[in-house]
Parts: structure tokens; C-alpha cells; sequence
């Protein structure tokens, strides 16, 4: 495994994630991009959204009916075209999301973070794309499986995951990363905790926020950084 | 306005602070996206009962975060002087804005390009100085702060208690209902191939730019009106 130790200099954003959330997707992407252009040291935290909603007594956007339309035949289209992030929402996206959950899923990338965390990103990556892409399962050991497979990991470190997932350890160690994102403030995905020079951890939520994430820094957003779409 | 304007309707209630925001992002833009700005004032208490919507801030982290970090944030982003406090939040929730609404409709009908300068000095109180919207003391104070005329201001104030004003500012809340809206503020933006887009929130300037075909630069903080 090829470790790369990020300078001193580096800019530290911790990523509170879950898969399930579309909005999320977007600000993966665009995070993912930004790692060289602002010298970022990103911290992936996957997390369960389940947890957070109910730690912070929050309900999915969706449920105001009006807004969920918009949402899903306005709002994430055009952004998604914006952003150049393939993401296609459809109604067999919306039953994933909302009957399947992805409580496996951040058990299993929680694994993967705890023995090899350079796999988090591109596993994420390739989950995002089953789920909002492809509009495949992503919950299911055979959806993992594949998801692993398809971002380059051995089938060794997959096997593991899938065991490790089970253990109480892991899924106690997610439950703690989703008590820590709710006792940072934490509503929704995607939650960013910013590092600042001074020392502070400013909590920023929202895929539509890094302009604000570029002013904390001192760094200045200038667009979707298109030219660096992984997929 | 040229042919060549991009219209843009803009539908608004004075209460909320980020449509502040929105408000004086999108007037910026007037000269350098060649916009026709609409000004559509609404009631937002009728948009979130039609759209059976509650305000964000009733969950509660959500709200400590809007109020503490994401609107101070924006502000300075954006170069707005929205300041949030107790103060504001007891005025956004007791007081509500229908009078001054129907104050901006009435100024509407009448006189509308007065709406704009209007609209801003009444967010500056509201959001700025921390003062009340809703009386006809504070509207008349907004409408001389923002130069009209007595008359204009004594007309305004008379036909706002009209039925044809209240039922003007119904309709254009109802209008806005049907358009889609669940929030404040709504951009209905009217694309070149004739289409008409809604587009929600004051983060979706680069949005609005795509649907414009022009290009959403940031927040032109020299164009800042105040």
C-alpha cells in the first residue's frame, strides 16, 4: 500500500458521510477534486444517517412533498449536470434509499477505514455509482463485493471487510462516529468539520457550501473543477 | 428593458434571512446578467401552509447552526449586513410580516419601482437594525429611508387595508403555490427556449446562471448596495 503522509501544510476536513443521501454524492465529488487544488488532508468519516436523523430529531427533506419533487426532478439534475457528477435520480433509487437503508453498507466501509483506509475513497466512490448511477443494491454482501472489486481491491481485504463488518467492534465503532458527527452539531450529510489555521473545527453541512468551506480556509471555491471528475 | 433582458420573477417575503441574501445577490446581477428582475412580493406563511412546509429552524441543531454559523457565514460571504440575534428571531416569529407584504403589494400596484429600494431598507431593518417591519410607523420610516415621496408612502399605507390589496397579495402567494414554491425565495427564471424554471434558495445562483446560459462568478461584493 502506498502511504502518502500529507505535509504539515495541509488543510484538514473531516467528511461525515452516508451513502444513501444523493446530495451527498455531489459533495464527495467535489471534495475529492479540491484534495489538490487546496492541499487537502481529507479525513473520511462514514457515518449512519439513520443515527444522525434521530440524534437530532431531523426528517429527510422529502418529506415536505412539494420540496421532494423538487428535489428530484429539478434540483438534483441540474446540479448534477452542473457539477458533472453522474448522478440520475429515478424512482428505483428512491426505493433503495428509502427500503433497503444503508446501515450494512457504512458498517462495511468502517470496516475497510479500519484496515485500509486509502480504501474508503474509492469504494465510497464506486457505491455512490451503484446506488445513483447504476441504480444497483448496495446493501447486500454481493453489492459490496462488487462495489470493492470494481475499485481495485484484493479479494482478500474484501473478504475481510465482509467478515469484519459482523464484529461488534465495527459496528460500534460506526455508532461512535455517528455520536461524534451529532455531538459536533451534526443534522445531515454530507457534514464537513473544517480545520482552520487558528486551530478552530468549524462544522459546515451541505453539498452547496464551499465557498463558505474555501473562505474558513482562506482558499477561494472557483467552480465544479469539472476537468477533475473521476468518473 | 431590451429584448435581449433575461427575466427573472422574484418571489419573496421580507421575513426570511436568506432571502435577504438572495434578494441583494440577485440585484447585483441586474447590469451583469442583463436581468428583468419581476419583483413578486408574497406572503410566506400562506406558501408554507400550502406547501405544508415548516420552517427550518424547527429542528433544533439546524436552527443553532443557521443562526450561529451558516447565516453569520453567508453574510460576510456575501458582503450583506444581516446580523442574526434574539432580538430578530422574537421579531421573525411574534410579529410576521403580512402588513408588510401587503405594503410592498400595495406599493406594487402603484409604484413599482419603488419595491425594490423599499424591500431593501426594510430588510436592513429588520435584519441590520433590529427594528420592526410590521407597523405603518416602521413601513413609512422604510419608505423615506429609501426616498419616496409622502404622498407615495400615504397612498401605499391606505391601500394596503383594501380588499383589492390583500387579495392581490393572496393571489400572488397562490400563484407562487401552483409555480411549485415551498419557500422563500423562488426564482421562476425564463429561459431563452421559453421556458419558465423554479429554482429555490439563495444557493443556487450558479443553477440560475446555467439556466441563463451565463456564468455565476461569485458574490460581487463591490456591487454591494449597502
Amino acid at each position: 500500500t502506498l502511504l502518502i503522509q500529507p505535509s504539515k501544510m495541509s488543510r484538514r476536513i473531516d467528511f461525515y458521510y452516508d451513502i444513501v443521501s444523493p446530495y451527498t454524492y455531489l459533495g464527495f465529488e467535489v471534495l475529492c477534486r479540491h484534495r489538490s487544488v487546496w492541499n487537502l488532508a481529507i479525513h473520511f468519516r462514514p457515518f449512519f444517517l439513520g443515527g444522525i436523523m434521530k440524534g437530532a430529531n431531523n426528517r429527510p427533506p422529502a418529506t415536505v412533498p412539494l420540496k421532494g419533487e423538487h428535489m428530484m426532478q429539478c434540483d438534483l439534475p441540474r446540479l448534477a449536470k452542473h457539477y458533472s457528477v453522474p448522478l440520475v435520480m429515478n424512482d428505483r433509487v428512491v426505493e433503495i434509499m428509502f427500503n433497503t437503508g444503508t446501515l450494512s453498507t457504512m458498517r462495511f466501509l468502517t470496516a475497510l477505514q479500519q484496515k485500509q483506509p486509502d480504501a474508503v475513497e474509492p469504494v465510497s466512490r464506486q457505491l455512490f455509482y451503484r446506488l445513483f448511477s447504476s441504480h444497483q443494491d448496495v446493501a447486500q454482501p454481493d453489492s459490496l463485493r462488487a462495489a470493492a472489486e470494481a475499485a481495485g481491491l484484493s479479494a482478500d481485504v474484501t473478504a475481510a471487510a465482509l467478515t469484519d463488518m459482523l464484529s461488534d467492534e465495527v459496528k460500534s465503532r460506526l455508532k461512535s462516529v455517528t455520536d461524534e458527527a451529532v455531538k459536533l452539531g451534526a443534522f445531515g450529510s454530507p457534514t464537513f468539520i473544517v480545520h482552520t489555521e487558528d486551530g478552530r473545527q468549524e462544522m459546515v453541512f451541505g453539498s452547496d457550501r464551499f465557498h463558505i468551506i474555501g473562505d474558513l480556509l482562506g482558499v477561494e471555491y472557483k467552480g465544479p473543477l469539472k476537468q477533475l471528475a473521476k468518473l
